[in-house]
């Protein structure tokens, strides 16, 4: 109800809101670039399934969520329920069952009314004849859209208004002229004047109520639109060492380095506390992806491969505490590349050429083996499935036997041409895995900011490849995914083989969704 | 043969208020004679001869006594507002005029030998569409404490919840008796109907019933927008936000209408219904109090906030208006601490009521396991300054509207803070931690911690001389406006 309520907000005076306000945003973050909606592919316990939650755009509001079983069983029933990421939550409350979609036997629906900014993990629960499987799929809820007032319902409303308006008028002009006369009385010439000076009266008022009216809403849109998500404030810098070029990025948004806002520390997602991928501008035709070591708190470096020189767009992935994840993003101006690169990290890799987009299925890998989209025939559509399956054949046309790179059998990075879109993704979905630990391994007690982080930095690094879900087999890799918006992408696929990095780009054209079904 | 009694004379003329004049008879008789009354009746040549001629001319609706003189030992005199002071009106004439309604049937009732005509107006009809108006103010106002409190324990809700029902329920009955009302009034009324209601848009109506159907519109005018609301900006779990404004000022219209019904058969009434009257208008005071309380839930909804001099300000501001406008319109001996006292009763029904339904919060994240639905915060103890508004308007009649209000505005004040002071310190102790008070019953939402029990707010905006000032000239211009509000309300006929 009030912000007063939580115990919170009443700590904090009435002058503060600015601050309570960046507060807030700082539990508000969503993973990726223009790319709100979450995909997940794993096990609910024996049972393989696919989770799709779309963003509300809005916080409080209602995320819907459907939940496709990959594979065939008796079912009888799948249970969703968000959880909030802060420890002290109490008991959650009773999870909803889902509804199974009218003509699709696998797959099941319900809102999930995601209440407060920040980090949610969806407990999915499967119940079988037999066993019972759940799975936590993280979600970000996040405020991301301005809702427009669309012109028929405006006009509506403003009919509405004029309506009311000269109802009320009449209302005062009845009131004053006739209301307080016997029955059967008629009002005299004063009374009919008093009457129109009182409704001009009241005509004054009402405008002067409009213009409050209006005030007020403007007033609420512009407080709604500053809460919008916004990532962290970024710099990126490039410097000389030595015979390398180093490329330190700052996090220099006061809103980070304020220790009286609320975010919690970084956590290391595949064992790196920061993923950060440079596209070059517009033609997305040098990509890398580096992880850069911690200097502060604040600061990360790493050494920069060879990349062509030219302006860089920097994609950096971390990953909060309360297991929300965020991309950061910058720009850097590149010099010509250095004569030396010592990876800073073992696990960092780039590509470039491929100038033309290329709209074939087949790219040649650094090893000479290949890699094969398997997309199909039809269009790739906005909002609906897309068919992102690799398969990486060795040399002599053999399946290849893939390493884990980071724990995963592959990655994928989007990118669209203007950069509106960014997305980094596994074969689990679009979620960052130190998410769903986080949420897994958070106790009562860890109230103390960096208590969790500690212990998920203290596991072992986890290098064991996921069980393929769907029946994959060795040597392909796919993702699930959907693209937000129509236009140009590009797709860098990024696999290990043999100790070795191998990244395959492709191209796509993604269509707008048709306009009828 | 018996000595025959001396005539009865007047043992007390006084006002009853601004208009009316009681009068007390030697025989223990007494009365209430409204102003239009008397003066319609002053028996002196000029008056009696323009009835002759021309019998439908009216008198001046509001016409008032500026002065009563006692004239000899048989009469008194009035000096009216109209201007006109020349009928002496004997004690005779007085008790032959006496509109009590016993006095009333003696005089209509027909020579010995004829049945008496099985109407009397000894009772206060309540004609059905003043019925279901009470019924959909009260409705809506039950139906809006319903639903905070589900937003507190529960948290989620859909179109359909009980709360919701409750208030649409008020605006739909509302709407559709009134509509009714005016329907039937304008096209298929009597002539005595149709002269009882105001023009609107060429038809005919009582006021209430428009004001009534204009709020019930606006209702149904706010859930479009409310709806496009919670996609642009959120669920909005607020109470004041631009929409709920407007489904707001629909029940708060609907409330009036019911109110202006009630005035309107107050005030074409005899005396012994009036009481009825006077107190189904007390109670719809009590729930205009209601909405102004829940509207300023965030400043002087919870006890915490008692000690901030917001709270005091916005209490001055918010419910003088509404006391004054009814211990002037209703025909009551306590109006304005019946209207309290319906207040009271309601928040307390609510209280109660609530914590006896189970709740479990259906929202993530939940901070404080509930099981059962959170009361709404204890009312504020109205009663008090609203008692001390009643003694007021006692000892100062009308004609001092302006020196009353000065007095009201800054009386209501030193009552509400002394007893509010106390009284909040004590719903934050642990004696009020029970179901009679329902104190400490947070939301689903909140994180426990020593603020429930604290006052908040009080080194941001603690009571100050200046701020009880502020306090105070807020609450002399709500009881002005209340004054005038209600010497209207106290005139309404339609």
């Amino acid at each position: 109800m009030v912000g007063r309520l939580d115990g919170q907000g009443q700590a904090v005076s009435r002058g503060r809101t600015r601050i309570l306000a960046l507060a807030a945003t700082a539990v508000v973050a969503s993973a990726h670039v223009g790319s709100p909606d979450t995909y997940f592919e794993g096990r609910a316990g024996p049972y393989p399934v696919r989770v799709i939650i779309r963003n509300p755009g809005v916080v409080p509001g209602l995320a819907q969520i459907t939940v496709r079983l990959l594979a065939a069983g008796p079912i009888r029933r799948v249970l969703v329920l968000p959880v909030y990421w802060d420890p002290r939550t109490a008991a959650p409350p009773p999870p909803d069952v889902a509804r199974p979609v009218p003509g699709d036997s696998t797959l099941y629906s319900a809102s999930l009314w995601l209440m407060r900014g920040g980090s949610y993990g969806v407990r999915v629960t499967v119940e079988g004849s037999g066993e019972t499987g759940s799975v936590l799929v993280p979600v970000m809820a996040v405020a991301t859209r301005r809702l427009e007032l669309g012109k028929p319902l405006g006009a509506a409303l403003l009919g509405l208004a004029a309506f009311l308006s000269l109802g009320a008028l009449t209302i005062v002009r009845a009131a004053v002229r006739e209301s307080v006369l016997a029955p059967g009385d008629q009002p005299d010439r004063r009374r009919t004047v008093r009457a129109r000076i009182a409704t001009a009266a009241a005509a004054a008022l009402l405008a002067l109520a409009g213009v409050g009216a209006r005030a007020w809403w403007n007033g609420v849109d512009a407080a709604y639109r500053s809460g919008l998500y916004q990532p962290l404030h970024a710099t990126a810098a490039v410097r000389a060492a030595g015979s390398q070029t180093a490329l330190r990025l700052a996090i220099d948004d006061t809103a980070w380095t304020n220790p009286k806002t609320r975010w919690t520390p970084l956590i290391p997602d595949h064992g790196h506390l920061m993923h950060l991928f440079l596209v070059r501008d517009e033609r997305l035709d040098a990509f890398a992806h580096l992880h850069p070591l911690p200097l502060d708190s604040s600061a990360f470096e790493a050494h920069l491969p060879p990349l062509p020189a030219g302006r860089y767009r920097l994609y950096a992935d971390i990953v909060h505490e309360s297991g929300f994840a965020q991309t950061l993003v910058a720009t850097a101006d590149l010099p010509a590349p250095a004569t030396t690169w010592d990876p800073s990290d073992p696990d960092d890799a780039w590509t470039a050429g491929n100038r033309q987009r290329e709209t074939g299925n087949v790219a040649t890998l650094g090893d000479g083996s290949t890699m094969t989209w398997q997309r199909g025939d039809g269009d790739i559509v906005v909002d609906r499935a897309a068919p992102l399956r690799f398969v990486v054949a060795t040399p002599d046309g053999g399946r290849a036997t893939l390493d884990p790179y980071m724990g995963m059998a592959g990655h994928a990075m989007v990118a669209r041409d203007d950069g509106a879109v960014f997305v980094h993704l596994h074969p689990a979905g679009t979620i960052a895995l130190a998410a769903g630990e986080a949420f897994v391994l958070r106790q009562p007690g860890d109230t103390t900011r960096g208590e969790l982080a500690k212990r998920l930095a203290a596991l072992p690094a986890v290098n064991d490849e996921r069980p393929a879900v769907n029946g994959e087999r060795a040597g392909s890799v796919s993702f699930p995914y959907a693209f937000p918006k129509p236009g140009h992408y590009r797709l860098w696929i990024q696999v290990k083989r043999n100790g070795r990095i191998l990244t395959g780009a492709f191209d796509v054209e993604v269509q707008a969704a048709p306009a009828s079904h | 043969m018996t000595a025959k009694p001396p005539p009865p004379a007047p043992v007390e003329i006084a006002r009853a208020n601004r208009w009316d004049v009681r009068i007390r008879w030697s025989d223990g008789h007494q009365a209430v004679y409204p102003a239009d009354y008397l003066r319609r009746h002053c028996g002196c040549a000029i008056c009696l001869e323009q009835v002759a001629r021309r019998p439908e001319e009216p008198v001046v609706a509001e016409v008032y006594p500026l002065a009563i003189r006692p004239v000899g030992g048989y009469g008194i005199q009035f000096e009216w507002s109209d201007g006109h002071a020349a009928g002496v009106y004997t004690y005779a004439h007085l008790r032959r005029l006496c509109p009590c309604p016993a006095c009333r049937e003696d005089r209509e009732r027909p020579p010995a030998g004829v049945m008496a005509p099985a109407d009397s107006p000894r009772t206060a009809p309540i004609p059905w569409h003043v019925g279901a108006l009470l019924v959909a103010a009260t409705s809506a106002v039950v139906g809006v404490i319903w639903d905070i409190s589900w937003h507190r324990s529960i948290g989620r809700d859909t179109f359909w919840t009980p709360a919701h029902l409750a208030i649409y329920l008020g605006g739909a009955l509302a709407g559709l008796s009134c509509g009714w009302l005016v329907l039937k009034t304008s096209f298929a009324g009597t002539p005595d109907e149709r002269a009882a209601g105001v023009a609107f848009w060429g038809l005919r109506g009582p006021l209430g019933a428009w004001v009534a159907i204009w709020g019930s519109i606006a209702m149904i005018a706010s859930a479009p927008l409310d709806n496009w609301w919670h996609n642009a900006y959120g669920l909005d779990v607020k109470v004041l936000s631009p929409p709920h404004t407007v489904l707001a000022l629909g029940f708060v219209a609907i409330e009036l209408g019911a109110l202006l019904l009630v005035l309107a058969l107050q005030n074409r009434a005899g005396e012994s219904a009036r009481r009825a009257y006077g107190l189904m208008l007390a109670y719809g005071a009590g729930i205009l109090l209601q909405n102004n309380a829940i509207m300023g839930i965030e400043q002087v909804g919870f006890a915490n906030d008692a000690h901030n001099a917001l709270y005091y300000q916005v209490a001055a501001g918010a419910f003088p208006i509404v006391l004054l406008a009814v211990a002037r319109a209703a025909k009551l001996r306590w109006p304005a601490t019946a209207a309290a006292a319906s207040y009271l009763a309601i928040s307390l029904v609510m209280i109660w009521a609530l914590q006896l339904l189970p709740a479990t919060p259906r929202l993530a994240p939940v901070f404080n396991p509930l099981t059962h639905m959170v009361p709404p915060p204890f009312p504020l103890l109205l009663v008090v300054p609203a008692f001390g508004l009643d003694l007021l308007m006692r000892r100062l009649g009308p004609g001092r509207d302006w020196q009353l209000s000065l007095l009201a505005g800054v009386a209501f004040l030193a009552a509400l803070f002394v007893t509010q002071w106390f009284f909040a310190e004590f719903l934050l102790s642990p004696h009020a931690r029970n179901f009679l008070f329902g104190a400490d019953q947070w939301n689903y939402d909140s994180r426990l911690g020593p603020w429930r029990y604290e006052f908040w707010g009080i080194k941001n905006d603690p009571v100050t001389v200046r701020g009880l000032a502020i306090a105070a000239a807020l609450g002399v211009a709500s009881a002005r406006v209340g004054l005038w509000w209600g010497g209207w309300m106290a005139r309404v006929k339609r």
